[in-house]
């Protein structure tokens, strides 16, 4: 057990460091999309291969527009009881 | 000699001794037989065509080209790796039920000519459908029974689409099927059905969670991308599957993100991923059939991962439900580093399987410049790890705690999550070795800068939104409705107003019958009682009906010789 209890107490320690790990997450986000800004872009197949950053703008928007289409449908449309179907934990 | 190698059919047949083997030596046999199985794939020929006649058809039980390869091998390795994964599972049923299941699925991406590939076909449905009905419960059953009903309505259609084709080109050859023709529609909804392609989409979610702990992992790997392989065998740069394709992948993703049951969740997303698959044969292009071959195969890898983690996190706390999940990091630590392996391999990070074969596909789409498929697709992978690697994971491992402390996995399920993972990771950083298993040997490289540009800004900044919006975003104790309340819901509904229409209509009948039998009884009764026909006769009433016989008799001739 003992890699086990060596993964769990590693992995206590980053959670332990969250605050730390944010600012490295953010950091790197500003690297990829400074990349992008200083490497011209290798090929123009579509009108936004020149946009730098195009991809993490269009990935921000997406996600936010998807959850917000989630809940719509989710709330809106599908969710139902949980034992809509009948009782659905008959073991 | 070759012809006598057929793996399917030493699979099959050694699937047998499982059903009777205990302990240790079936532990043995169950990892045996599917490395066998491996080296058998490995040594078959490019080229190789085994044909039997039957009557007037001419068989081909084995055919071998890069195409049927590409999917063989992988079968074959998932069928170890599952079986690694179940190793301490004590029920001969569900292990020869997935060899079976494996043999049959080899079978079909092996079968040159209809006939072979539907009896494998269908030997796939009948053996996987005990993979669900193993897990022993009441929901299980039912899910199955409706599992069947659904394949066995789309081996119809197969079936009469074959016999259909036949009759039209005189071949049972399969090679792409011309359109234009009935049997083409036929032969693509059967196969569409097996592909979880909606609208006949929703048996998948509905029975896979239902299937047992070892189960699913094998489930996830056949079925739909043996039905890949016949798409891409049979109706390569069909237009209509591009679209088909990104509708897949985007509905996928949005039932991943909405329901509770964390195998239902993956079940929603191999859906999705398939979808992948799906528009690349659509596409059609060496490069786009390629990467539908390395997705089917990186994507039975990671989905294996993933569904093993689901899995080992089901067996150990008895739950799969977000809603009662969290925390388990601290318990479950190696199950949640392997588990995000998988999952950030099918989001497609670099040096995993997933950044290989799923910027081929996008690839294909770009170089064809289908900015609105390229588009689409990418928001689907926004969606992809949204849901598969950060909501997941963050609400069964992490976030809020739930108080559960389970004991990890046991040790053949990390060592099976592990290799599985370690095939991934291989495959990440030695692409050009696994675009030469696949089709085509088209020549493309993953790593270049704009690739690894692109993955990793989508990754971090879809990250960034959904931590900006986490609190909002955990499980709901919700069942999502889908297209299978048509059939569990509406028709059964129809089919009781139909049965109370028609009884009530049986009913009617029956007392209108029985009303005037009674009224002829009485008025029988009557006639008696009022000794009417009793009365007595004048005779010229006897006389005038005398007469009638008499003439009756002369005009229809009687008497006369």
């Amino acid at each position: 057990m003992s890699a086990v209890n060596l993964t769990s107490r590693l992995l206590e320690a980053l959670v332990r460091r969250a605050r730390l790990l944010r600012w490295l997450m953010l950091a790197l986000m500003a690297i990829v999309v400074l990349i992008d800004v200083l490497v011209p872009a290798a090929y123009t197949r579509f009108p936004w291969d020149g946009i730098p950053g195009f991809t993490a703008v269009y990935a921000f928007i997406g996600a936010l527009v998807l959850i917000g289409l989630y809940k719509a449908i989710g709330f809106g449309l599908v969710y139902r009881s949980p034992d809509y179907y009948g009782t659905s934990d008959d073991e | 000699m070759s012809e006598w190698l057929h793996p399917a059919l030493w699979l099959g047949l050694g699937a047998l001794p499982l059903a009777l083997l205990r302990g240790r030596l079936r532990q043995l046999w169950q990892l045996a037989l599917p490395l066998l199985v491996l080296l058998m794939v490995a040594n078959l020929e490019t080229g190789t065509q085994v044909t039997v006649p039957l009557g007037p058809l001419e068989l081909m039980p084995l055919r071998v080209d890069s195409l049927s390869l590409a999917f063989a091998w992988i079968f074959a390795l998932i069928l170890f790796l599952g079986n690694v994964f179940a190793l301490r599972v004590d029920d001969p049923a569900q292990h020869v039920a997935a060899m079976l299941y494996g043999a049959a699925g080899i079978g079909t991406v092996l079968a040159g000519d209809l006939i072979t590939l539907y009896v494998f076909w269908e030997i796939m449905m009948i053996a996987s459908v005990w993979l669900i009905w193993r897990s022993r419960r009441q929901a299980a059953y039912h899910a199955g029974m409706r599992y069947l009903i659904v394949h066995a309505l789309g081996g119809m259609l197969l079936l009469v689409g074959i016999i259909a084709y036949w009759q039209a080109s005189g071949s049972i050859t399969f090679d792409a099927v011309s359109t234009g023709h009935i049997a083409f529609w036929l032969i693509l909804a059967g196969v569409l059905v097996n592909a979880a392609a909606p609208p006949l989409h929703a048996w998948l979610p509905d029975a896979y969670p239902e299937a047992t702990v070892t189960g699913i992992v094998f489930l996830s790997a056949f079925t739909t991308k043996a039905a890949v392989y016949v798409l891409a065998r049979g109706f390569p740069g069909e237009e209509m599957l591009v679209w088909l394709g990104v509708f897949m992948i985007l509905y996928g993703v949005t039932y991943a993100f909405l329901v509770n049951d964390i195998r239902r969740l993956l079940a929603y997303h191999v859906m999705s991923q398939v979808g992948y698959m799906v528009a690349a044969v659509g596409l059609g292009s060496a490069l786009a059939i390629a990467g539908a071959a390395a997705h089917a195969a990186t994507n039975i890898i990671n989905k294996s991962v993933l569904l093993m983690g689901a899995g080992a996190v089901l067996k150990m706390t008895g739950t799969s439900k977000l809603t009662e999940l969290g925390g388990l990091y601290r318990s479950m630590p190696i199950t949640f580093l392997l588990y995000m392996v998988g999952g950030l391999s099918i989001s497609a990070f670099p040096l995993l399987s997933g950044f290989v074969s799923k910027t081929m596909i996008l690839e294909a789409a770009a170089v064809e410049g289908r900015s609105a498929i390229f588009l689409l697709m990418t928001l689907a992978g926004v969606g992809t790890f949204m849901s598969t690697t950060l909501k997941l994971p963050y609400y069964t491992f992490l976030g809020p705690d739930s108080g559960l402390r389970p004991a990890e996995a046991p040790l053949n399920m990390r060592m099976a999550m592990g290799l599985t993972a370690l095939v991934s990771l291989l495959i990440g950083v030695m692409p050009l070795t696994f675009q030469a298993l696949m089709p085509f040997a088209v020549e493309y490289n993953p790593y270049t800068i704009t690739h690894l540009l692109k993955e990793t800004q989508l990754l971090l900044f879809t990250g960034l939104a959904f931590f900006l919006l986490v609190g909002l975003l955990g499980g709901k104790n919700k069942l999502s409705l889908d297209v299978d309340w048509f059939y569990r819901v509406a028709g059964q509904r129809l089919m009781i107003g139909v049965r109370d229409q028609v009884r009530a209509l049986d009913q009617q009948a029956r007392q209108r019958f029985m009303r005037r039998i009674q009224r002829l009884g009485t008025y029988t009764i009557e006639l008696r009682q009022s000794r009417y026909a009793l009365r007595s006769w004048s005779t010229g009433s006897m006389m005038l009906w005398t007469a009638v016989v008499l003439a009756l008799l002369l005009v229809f001739g009687l008497g006369r010789a």
